[in-house]
């Protein structure tokens, strides 16, 4: 099962962040060992972030992320995993499991049998 | 640059029409061109899985953790020239019409560079945008 593995910030009944404890080497060195982490990045921070819609034939860009939320997606990892309890221990071992919080979602390949469609 | 295209829904978007998803034509455009590196639909968001631990206990959630209307339904990696392309690109996508399309870009650090010495380095990075701002 592949995993889209969404990395939030902090949440409000998290620990405060402190940068010493965060070991992410030691992260991505165990998921990378397991065979379970595909690939993975660090998002630079909201401020950076572009919201582009198409509407009634017009191409609309904004700076910032349209929802109101203190939290934000930090990073990402795609995972493969053999089963959604591995994919929860690796997810349980990142750092920012402790001070926000981690959000797994099975992907669904889509097939284009026809490029059309 | 490399950007992290988040397709997510938006409840004042247009209805999804069916008839008119041309994801595939985007796919194949976005091949042609180079641009594209990875890309993924997603489950509905019912069958997310939220992850936390506190005080050195794990929670497992069912769902995403916050309640909303708007939600992830795909993402993919693009690595474009420069943040015009990108929104080219995205303003492309059926989602851009059905939904909305957010741009992230990566921000790669090196995971061996000790974290307090990272955090004062990038400390003035932080609520600063450095991408083309609207109007400039």
């Amino acid at each position: 099962m592949e995993y889209l593995m969404l990395v939030i910030d902090e949440d409000d009944d998290g620990e405060a962040w402190e940068p010493v404890a965060a070991d992410f080497e030691a992260w991505v060195a165990d998921a990378d060992a397991r065979g379970v982490r595909i690939r993975g990045n660090r998002l630079a921070p909201p401020t950076e972030a572009t919201v582009v819609k198409h509407r009634a034939g017009d191409v609309l860009r904004s700076d910032a992320p349209l929802s109101e939320a203190k939290e934000w997606v930090a990073g990402y990892d795609l995972l493969e995993a053999a089963t959604l309890d591995e994919a929860v221990d690796v997810a349980s071992r990142h750092p920012r499991a402790r001070t926000g919080r981690i959000e797994l979602y099975p992907t669904v390949p889509l097939d284009f049998p026809n490029p059309q469609h | 640059m490399q950007y992290v295209m988040f397709v997510a829904t938006d409840p004042e978007a247009e209805p999804f029409v069916a008839a008119e998803d041309n994801i595939g034509q985007w796919a194949a455009e976005v091949d042609a061109r180079g641009v594209h590196v990875f890309g993924q639909r997603l489950r509905p968001v019912e069958d997310a899985t939220t992850v936390r631990v506190r005080s050195g206990e794990l929670l497992v959630t069912d769902g995403p953790f916050t309640e909303s209307k708007e939600w992830i339904a795909g993402f993919d990696i693009i690595d474009c020239r420069d943040l015009d392309e990108a929104i080219e690109i995205a303003g492309k996508h059926p989602m851009a019409r059905f939904g909305r399309i957010e741009l992230r870009p990566i921000w790669p650090f090196d995971v061996s560079e000790d974290p307090v010495e990272r955090e004062e380095r990038e400390a003035g990075d932080r609520g600063r945008r450095t991408e083309p701002a609207l109007g400039s």
